[in-house]
This record gives C-alpha cells, sequence and structure tokens, in this order.
C-alpha cells in the first residue's frame, strides 16, 4: 500500500553496521513508539504507538528476520500487528542492503507498509504513505547518530497507492 | 456511528487547560470547533481516551485587524472572522476570499481559526495563506511556556504540525502585506474540500510585480511555498505569455498526490491555472 | 469521566435539562433525550446538513456539536421556528413543491429562516446557505423557486 525507499549513509565500516542492524532489541528505542515485549530466537513480540493528528493506533504484534544474508549484508524483516480498539491492521516488510562507500557504509532501506480497517478506508489519502515515511526518516536518523553521522539522510522517497 | 467512550474535561483557564494537556497520556485531543475532530470521533477513526474543551477557556476569541497586521485568538469562529474583515479595509484580500471557501456557512458558524491550522488538513485554505503571507503561530506549553513559529515551520505534514503534545495553539497572526493578494481553488461543488487552491500575492508598480508569495494547498502533504515560480515574475512585467510561464513553473515545482478525488496530473495541471487566475484577479493581465 | 453528566440548555425557548453521556451528539440529545425528532440524522459527519439546527442563532450541525457544548446555549429547531420569517419560508416551500420526501427538508428550512432573518440576499442564501444541503429527491430547482418567491415576498434585497 506505501512503499517507502530510503538510503543513508553512516561513518562506520560495514562490518560495524551489519552487526548493529542484527541487535534488534538495542535498535527498538530508534522507532519511536515501540517496545519490545518478547523475543524469541528471531521472532519478537512487541507494540507499536504511532499517532498522526487525532487519529492515533497501538498495533501489537510480530516481527521476524526472515532472510538474511550475510554475505551480501542483505535481510528481510516482516512484521504484522493488531490495533484491536481501532480495529486496524497492520503489516510491513523490509528490507535493507548494505554497502562500503568511501565515507563508510551505505544503507538502502526498503519498506513496504500495508494497512487494513477503519484508518484505511477513512483516513486522508496520503497519511499512510506520511506516517511510514516520518517512522523510516525516524529511524534512519537515529541510526545514524548511533553509528556516527555520515551524510544527512534525504527525506525518503514514498509511492501510494490510491 | 457515535463517538466511543472518552473522559471529557472543559477547564475554565488556559493554566488548567495545559495543566491537563500535560498530565493526560498521548492519547487525548483538544477540542475546539470540532468540524473536523467530531466527524472523525463519529466515524471512530479517531478514539482519543481523553478529550479536553477549550470552548471555556476565556481570552482565545479575539482577533484584531489593524494597519500592523492581524492578530486571531485560536478560538475565532470562521464566520465571526469573516466579518471582521469584509468590515476592515486592512486585512488581506486572500484571506476574506479563502474563509468563504471553507465548507458551507453552517460549519464556518462553528470552526475555528485554531482548530483549522493546528488541524494542517493538506486541503485546506488558510494554512495556504499563513504560508504565502508569512504568519506565525504562538503556542504554549505547562512547561515551556510561550513560542512562536513561522507558519512554514508549522506545517509539517499531512494533520502534522510543529504543535508538540502537550502545546496548545493559541493565537495565529499575519503580518501586513504592502501588495493585492488573491485566493483561488478549485473544488468539485463550492463548499467541498479544495482539490488545488493557491494564494498569491504581489506589489504592482505598474505591471511589475516585486515581493511576490506563491503558496498552495491540495499539492502535497502540506502547503509550500512556491520558491522557483516567484522567482519567474519577480521583478517583472506581467503578461500573458509571462503568466503562462508562470504556470508551467506552478506545475513543474509540486509534487501532488493522486487520491480518490483527483489525479496528481490533473491536479498538477489545475495548479498552474490557480496561480494565473489569482494572478490575474491581482494585475488584470487576462490569463 | 466518560459517565453521565447534566447539561442544561434552552431548546425552542423552554430551559431544559439531560443528564447524558459527554460522547452523546446534540442530535441525539434533540432527538431521543428531548423527543424533538424534527431533526434528522443524514451522515453524522458534517456533509448533508439535514441535522441543522439554529445554535445561538446561527445554523449548525447538531451532529457535529456533543452535548456539552451546548451547556447554556439557545437551541432552536424546525419544530420551534415561529415569526414572519418562518411563516414566509413554510409558505413557500409548500407553494413551490419544494420537498418530496422530506428528510432533508427540516435542516433547509432552519437555514432559510435564519438567512431571512439575518437579512441575508437571496443570491447567498441560494448559493451558499443552501449549498449546505443535500437534497436527493427535488434537484433543488423548487427549492431556488421558493426562496426566490420567499425573498420577493420578505423584500430583502
Amino acid at each position: 500500500m506505501a512503499e517507502i525507499t530510503q538510503t543513508f549513509d553512516v561513518s562506520a565500516p560495514t562490518p560495524i553496521v551489519w552487526a548493529a542492524l542484527q541487535d534488534v532489541p538495542a535498535l527498538v528505542p530508534c522507532m519511536p513508539g515501540a517496545a519490545l515485549l518478547q523475543v524469541d530466537g528471531d521472532t519478537y513480540i512487541g507494540r507499536l504507538r504511532v499517532k498522526v493528528g487525532p487519529i492515533a493506533a497501538e498495533f501489537e504484534g510480530t516481527a521476524r528476520v526472515v532472510e538474511r544474508d550475510e554475505a551480501r549484508h542483505r535481510a528481510r524483516i516482516e512484521a504484522s500487528g493488531v490495533d484491536r480498539r481501532g480495529g486496524n491492521r497492520g503489516s510491513a516488510s523490509v528490507e535493507y542492503q548494505l554497502s562500503p562507500v568511501d565515507a563508510g557504509t551505505r544503507v538502502a532501506l526498503l519498506a513496504d507498509y500495508r494497512l487494513r480497517g477503519p484508518m484505511a478506508q477513512f483516513g486522508r489519502t496520503g497519511l499512510i504513505a506520511d506516517m511510514s515515511a516520518k517512522l523510516t526518516r525516524e529511524f534512519a536518523e537515529c541510526l545514524r547518530h548511533r553509528l556516527g553521522e555520515g551524510t544527512a539522510s534525504e527525506p525518503p522517497r514514498s509511492e501510494e497507492e490510491p | 456511528m457515535k463517538p466511543a467512550p472518552f473522559d471529557y474535561f472543559d477547564p475554565s483557564s488556559l493554566q488548567e487547560a495545559l495543566e491537563l494537556l500535560a498530565d493526560l497520556s498521548w492519547d487525548a485531543s483538544l477540542l475546539a470547533g470540532g468540524q473536523s475532530l467530531i466527524p472523525m470521533l463519529n466515524m471512530r477513526i479517531a478514539r482519543p481516551s481523553a478529550l479536553i474543551d477549550l470552548r471555556r477557556v476565556p481570552g482565545l476569541d479575539r482577533s484584531d485587524i489593524g494597519a500592523d497586521g492581524i492578530r486571531i485568538g485560536a478560538m475565532v469562529r470562521a464566520a465571526s472572522l469573516e466579518r471582521s474583515v469584509a468590515s476592515s479595509d486592512s486585512a488581506p484580500t486572500c484571506l476574506r476570499q479563502a474563509l468563504r471557501e471553507i465548507g458551507h456557512p453552517q460549519i464556518r458558524n462553528r470552526t475555528t481559526i485554531g482548530g483549522n491550522l493546528a488541524h494542517a488538513d493538506p486541503a485546506s485554505e488558510l494554512p495556504a495563506v499563513f504560508v504565502a503571507l508569512g504568519g506565525t503561530m504562538t503556542l504554549v506549553s505547562k512547561d515551556r511556556g510561550e513560542r512562536s513559529v513561522p507558519a512554514e515551520e508549522f506545517f509539517q505534514g499531512v494533520f502534522s504540525t510543529a504543535r508538540e503534545p502537550d502545546e496548545i495553539l493559541v493565537e495565529a497572526s499575519l503580518p501586513t502585506y504592502p501588495g493585492r493578494t488573491a485566493f483561488v481553488e478549485v473544488a468539485r461543488r463550492p463548499g467541498d474540500f479544495s482539490l488545488v487552491g493557491a494564494c498569491v500575492a504581489a506589489v504592482l508598480e505598474e505591471l511589475v510585480a516585486r515581493e511576490v508569495r506563491i503558496a498552495m494547498c491540495g499539492t502535497g502533504d502540506r502547503p509550500r511555498r512556491l520558491r522557483e515560480a516567484e522567482a519567474v515574475i519577480e521583478g517583472a512585467v506581467l503578461s500573458a505569455e509571462r503568466l503562462r510561464e508562470l504556470a508551467d513553473a506552478v506545475s513543474a515545482g509540486v509534487q501532488p498526490r493522486s487520491d480518490l478525488h483527483a489525479s496528481d496530473e490533473y491536479r498538477r495541471a489545475v495548479a498552474g491555472v490557480m496561480v494565473r487566475r489569482a494572478l490575474e484577479r491581482i494585475s488584470g493581465v487576462p490569463s | 469521566m466518560t459517565e453521565a453528566r447534566r447539561i442544561r440548555l434552552t431548546v425552542n425557548g423552554r430551559p431544559r435539562e439531560v443528564e447524558v453521556e459527554p460522547r452523546t451528539l446534540l442530535s441525539d440529545v434533540l432527538r431521543h433525550h428531548l423527543g424533538l425528532t424534527g431533526t434528522h440524522v443524514g451522515c453524522e459527519q458534517g456533509s448533508c446538513g439535514s441535522c441543522t439546527i439554529l445554535f445561538d442563532g446561527a445554523p449548525a450541525r447538531s451532529c457535529l456539536v456533543l452535548a456539552p457544548q451546548a451547556e447554556g446555549a439557545h437551541i432552536e429547531t424546525v419544530e420551534g421556528l415561529a415569526g414572519p420569517e418562518a411563516e414566509a419560508i413554510r409558505r413557500a416551500m409548500h407553494e413551490a413543491h419544494a420537498l418530496q420526501c422530506g428528510f432533508c427538508t427540516a435542516g433547509i428550512v432552519v437555514s432559510l429562516v435564519s438567512a431571512l432573518r439575518d437579512g441575508i440576499g437571496q443570491d447567498e442564501a441560494a448559493e451558499q446557505v443552501l449549498g449546505g444541503h443535500l437534497c436527493r429527491c427535488t434537484g433543488y430547482v423548487n427549492i431556488r423557486k421558493a426562496i426566490t418567491a420567499a425573498w420577493k415576498q420578505g423584500a430583502n434585497p
């Protein structure tokens, strides 16, 4: 429903960035409104609070690392959750690819968010793309901060189906 | 449908309202005129656990239109401002025109200027006026007191503003602008949400345009100044050809989204037309 | 604080009191708690105008007013409209056959009576004021005829 691409540079060597990205519990504070409740191998159970204007949702669900290619520094995480109070269901598929650059490491994120329920039906179009772009941007900023400032991240590009 | 249950508060002072807002969790909503919030409550898209009604907070419903600018209390109703502006020579024309486009008279009797601005619907007319004319928003919180935010920084995305969760927008102001202004929008029916709207301002000496300001609504996630388009006519003599050039620059400069009301191509094309029309109104140069 | 609270308001000139949850819409207070079913509910979004009442003398959507917001307010519903303007609008709507199912009519009558009282011009009434109402039956033609007749009679500009 909303596809977000974001690329940013971090001034740290690729193996370090890779290792940091495998430590999911340490990354959770980088996602505003997220909390980790339980870890079971590659499965993470938690919740995510999102609010845009007067519209708020609290998703409870799971995230799993479904693909991991250490040699090529590529991984994919699938997440899904339910906002019981609002009757909304969300899912996301986040793929990232690391590549070494002069300044350190280039992180390429490709996220695909899907939303079903009243928020998707009645919410103003552009809302989901904006929400997801904001989340992605904040995550990227936080990650850069942690790993060492690289070049500033450009605003994420987002596309949403009407 | 009907709203889901919420805790209702109607504080009798700004201080009380700020304390409530600071105490309550992330899940409280402020209620001003309710013309945007209550439909969301009714459809249960918004389900705040608490509602803080500002109707009893004194001092937020005054507006002051003078030679040195306009100051509008957040709880001033659009209809009331419409009347004040109509009987004043100092108010910019684009403000009067934009106010007329807000919903229907029945909505304007209830909707507030502060609520409209804080809600930051990308289709909303007033944000474009405030961005074009360099307006300022005054925010207050319990812990940090008062601060002012320029309109361009205030609007940050769909329903997103610089207002922190514990802040209340108390006033919005517009500086005097020395030139002529116009607001033009297209909607499928009068009173509908705008598909595309343009607020244009220019100081005209003969047909030379200076201090040009162009801001659009309905062409993205927030109102933006189109500085590249402004540069096309800044210091230039307005002519039909120049206006066509401007319209092209406007269309190139916006990044509208498609939605079920209009496609991005339509909005892009119409954006240029709206700006041309607004300039025609200001300058008399036919488009 | 979600529990019912007492709301005091004046409806059609009479002081009334209800005890309702704060989330109760004014349209439901009028219809269910005060038995004034002339005010209709079409959309609960503020689009259709069939719930229009006068709130302190000005037309407003009662489906977009929460009960506590009406504390101390003077509400006029279609049942309470009286006076020469109300008479003029009622007669004009009747003579122009400006309603079929009648669902939207109450809201339109409220808006038009208020417009006539406030000295709003005929064109403004026919476009801006009527523009706040949706009618699925008539195509608005006869409603506009009624406006023309009422305004001509009311010696309004």
